[in-house]
């Protein structure tokens, strides 16, 4: 009996830690395509980064830079508090706290042309929440007032 | 006036926990005290605790309903032109009225736990639980009144509060929180009873017993408390839909996995006591996790789409009782866990070891959950955050959650201890199921095809044979129970509530394959008169119409609607769909109302986003398939899991 206890312990334990090792394996064969990195439009603009790689740009809405022809593509200008600036392109709905002078988070990729194509928009979602990284890189908050 | 005597009553709960917890866990005969005596005792003071916490509560939510904004909490987040329904669910929806539901449920929880007293060994384990608990009240009373009084004040009183929220003013807002909360706050029970058993040295089927109910309880809560804010989610625009693996969503998910590990080991526990070490650990872990998602989401320390404006105090306050739990639950169990007995063995192939594989697959996927989730904190520490999404998740997660699905439909046909039968018998039995699996998806992808026009391929098809096997294990384990009782309606209430649960998951996972592989959807510029096409649905946009505002009856917002015709294939409309944007005076903030259509087999999912500057309307037209299964699915688990905990209080009523 105490026999097969021991071994029916290690089936156990080692079944574990194949599961843990594949949860590895797993984990370092699917991050290197994922991450997102954070950065600010004059992080973008002090960086070499190609075309296709995505990532996280973080900053305000300029005022009165945002345009739409039909309502479906949207472009607008992105900027930070040490001044660097970055176009942003983005299709489909906006999200309903999309405001010129609010600072938002838009994920997506460099278009290899000066442009940033954004796949996903983060806006506030409350009128005092600020993410994280914004508060950091932006004053969203102080200069909110001027964009309305 | 109500407001001062429930704040008067919250400041007395504190001195009342206090007392609870140093009558619970200081040994009882120093004092000269009978056991019995000291029982009466602590059970008296946790129901004046839970009884002075539920009037503050009612307190504040009197304040929100009366308009009293001479407190500052309700100054910030009500108004008077605000329907009741969200007058009463603005007292949870901002932080400090939240944090004073989690200490109700927390101190009401205690007061359940107090209502019954017992002899004999139980008693000591109830006992000490409950001065557990009233530790936890302690803390989270302390960190309320400390850094988030809700009954703060404002002089003088402003005649006008600031309104919530639009976005808060929902349904969702009502029910998500305090679901949620009593998921995360039943297991402050659970871990009451584990930390009692690990104080005592000892963890037997008796204890298993007595903390099943409490963890079926918890699990239901938590279970419906996710697919509420899933649903709240889906429904609400710009949240990433009915899961985006967000932070937030996240941080609920990693206690409902271990949780969900807990309440399947405690059936070994409580069966042959093997695995009591382990189901201890998963007991600390998950309230540890729970308290975790509190942590995390109060203190903006992620961003997320679902975070709100937050104190940097607060959230130094709960990491410290975040750490102050680990350093003692953990401290506690690095020293008893040795001494505790191994118990009956087991072979690999039977119901334990079934139910270990289950343990496995769900923590090592909790794991790889925990990682995603604080990755970009982890990152931080070494230079800049760097955050993963939906695909590190699906890679990652989904390979752990395939063979768990798989054993799922079969663990409840396998035997305890160790198999018995003849091979002949099981392989007929598998054999059945995998036709009943793949009977029931042609079932399902023939109606698909034969109302609408499916997005389908290879791994869509095949994740599904996967739901319909999980379906079909349900419900072939409620056949099972049935024959041997030999009447479908004397199966116990156990044998119903994991039929149920099982087949459940199943008719979600289809809804969430269809959600999240078959969706059909187009953003366009309509006209009024102009038609467009998603899928096999044909919509025509007839024109757009607003409304004012009407505080008289609630409605303190001014509404644009978009009526969208839905047409037959010979052009005759069917129906219309009317989805809104919504214009919020008080708060200049806008939001967008989708319409949606409900079928069996499908949502029709309209959403009115803007108006072009050529004229058009920015329309969203979906189809989303099978999506009402998602929630239909969540509701049968919420419904095994209740019965769950039925079967399994009756069975501590009996012992």
């Amino acid at each position: 009996m105490s026999g097969s206890r021991v071994r029916s312990r290690l089936i156990w334990v080692s079944l574990g830690a194949a599961l843990a090792a594949g949860a590895v394996l797993l984990i370092v064969f699917a991050l290197p395509g994922q991450l997102n990195a954070f950065r600010t439009p004059t992080q973008l603009q002090a960086m070499d980064i190609p075309p296709g790689k995505s990532l996280r740009l973080g900053g305000q809405i300029v005022p009165g830079s945002y345009t739409t022809a039909d309502g479906i593509t949207h472009t607008f200008m992105l900027t930070d508090k040490d001044g660097g600036t970055q176009v942003v392109a983005y299709q489909g709905a906006l999200p309903d706290l999309f405001r010129e002078g609010q600072g938002i988070i838009a994920t997506g990729v460099l278009d290899g042309a000066g442009g940033f194509d954004a796949k996903n928009l983060l806006t506030k979602h409350d009128e005092a929440y600020v993410p994280r990284e914004l508060r950091d890189h932006a004053d969203g908050q102080q200069q909110d007032a001027s964009g309305q | 006036m109500i407001s001062e005597w429930a704040h008067l009553a919250l400041v007395l709960a504190l001195p009342m926990a206090f007392m609870q917890a140093v009558v619970a866990l200081v040994p009882a005969a120093p004092m000269g005290w009978s056991d019995s005596f000291r029982q009466s005792v602590v059970r008296a003071v946790s129901l004046i605790t839970a009884g002075l916490i539920s009037l503050a509560f009612l307190g504040l939510v009197l304040a929100f309903v009366t308009g009293d904004f001479s407190v500052k909490t309700t100054f910030e987040h009500s108004h008077t032109a605000k329907p009741l329904l969200y007058k009463i669910s603005g007292t949870w929806g901002n932080h400090e009225g939240s944090i004073l539901l989690w200490v109700l449920i927390l101190a009401v929880f205690g007061g359940l736990l107090a209502l019954r007293g017992t002899d004999g060994q139980t008693r000591d384990l109830r006992v000490r639980a409950l001065g557990i608990q009233a530790l936890i009240t302690l803390a989270f009373l302390a960190f309320t009144l400390f850094t988030s009084n809700p009954f703060e004040r404002v002089l003088p009183a402003p005649l006008e509060g600031r309104g919530l929220n639009p976005l808060l003013q929902d349904i969702g807002l009502a029910l998500h929180p305090p679901l949620l909360y009593f998921g995360y706050v039943g297991f402050s029970i659970t871990f009451a009873f584990t930390v009692a058993a690990l104080l005592r040295g000892e963890a037997d089927w008796i204890w298993a017993r007595m903390v099943r109910p409490w963890a079926m309880l918890a699990w239901t809560g938590l279970t419906a408390g996710i697919a509420l804010g899933s649903w709240w989610a889906y429904y609400e625009l710009g949240w990433g839909g009915f899961w985006a693996w967000d932070p937030v969503e996240n941080l609920s998910f990693l206690p409902w996995l271990t949780g969900t590990a807990f309440i399947h080991s405690l059936m070994v526990v409580e069966k042959s006591g093997a695995l009591r070490v382990w189901t201890l650990f998963l007991g600390v872990v998950t309230f540890v996790l729970a308290i975790l998602g509190t942590f995390v989401v109060r203190s903006g320390l992620l961003t997320s789409v679902h975070a709100f404006a937050v104190d940097p105090a607060r959230g130094v306050f709960i990491l410290l009782i975040l750490g102050l739990s680990v350093i003692i639950a953990f401290g506690l169990f690095a020293w008893r866990a040795p001494q505790f007995k191994p118990g009956r063995g087991f072979a690999p192939v039977s119901r334990e070891g079934a139910l270990v594989l289950n343990n496995l697959f769900l923590s090592t996927g909790a794991g790889v959950v925990l990682l995603g989730t604080f990755f970009p904190l982890i990152t931080e520490a070494f230079g800049q955050p760097l955050t993963v999404g939906k695909p590190y998740f699906d890679a990652t997660f989904l390979p752990f959650m395939v063979p768990l699905l798989l054993l799922m439909a079969i663990g409840p046909f396998v035997p305890w201890q160790r198999l018995r039968g003849s091979t002949g018998d099981r392989v007929r039995g598998l054999l059945t199921l995998l036709v009943v699996a793949v009977a029931l998806t042609m079932i399902v992808i023939v109606m698909l095809l034969w109302q609408s026009k499916p997005r389908l391929s290879l791994t869509v098809g095949l994740a599904m044979v996967l739901a319909g096997w999980l379906l079909g294990g349900g419900l072939l384990t409620f056949v099972q129970r049935a024959r041997a009782v030999r009447s479908p309606f004397k199966v116990s209430l156990a044998g119903c509530a994991v039929s149920l649960a099982h087949a459940g998951l199943g008719i979600a996972v289809f809804g969430l394959i269809a959600g999240s592989a078959m969706v059909q959807e187009r953003t366009v510029n309509l006209k009024p008169g102009d038609s467009v096409e998603v899928g096999h649905l044909t919509f025509r946009l007839d024109g757009v119409r607003e409304t004012q505002a009407d505080p008289s009856i609630g409605r303190n917002y001014i509404s644009a609607f978009a009526d969208v015709a839905l047409l037959t294939g010979k052009g005759a409309t069917k129906a219309i769909l009317s989805p809104e944007r919504r214009f919020y005076p008080v708060r200049q903030d806008s939001t967008t109302e989708a319409d949606i259509r409900v079928t069996w087999l499908g949502d029709i999912f309209l959403a009115f986003n803007t108006q072009a500057p050529d004229g058009g309307f920015i329309l969203t037209l979906s189809w989303r398939p099978l999506i009402p299964w998602l929630y239909f699915g969540c509701i049968l688990m919420v419904l095994g899991g209740l019965l769950g905990a039925i079967a399994a209080w009756r069975r501590v009523e009996r012992a």
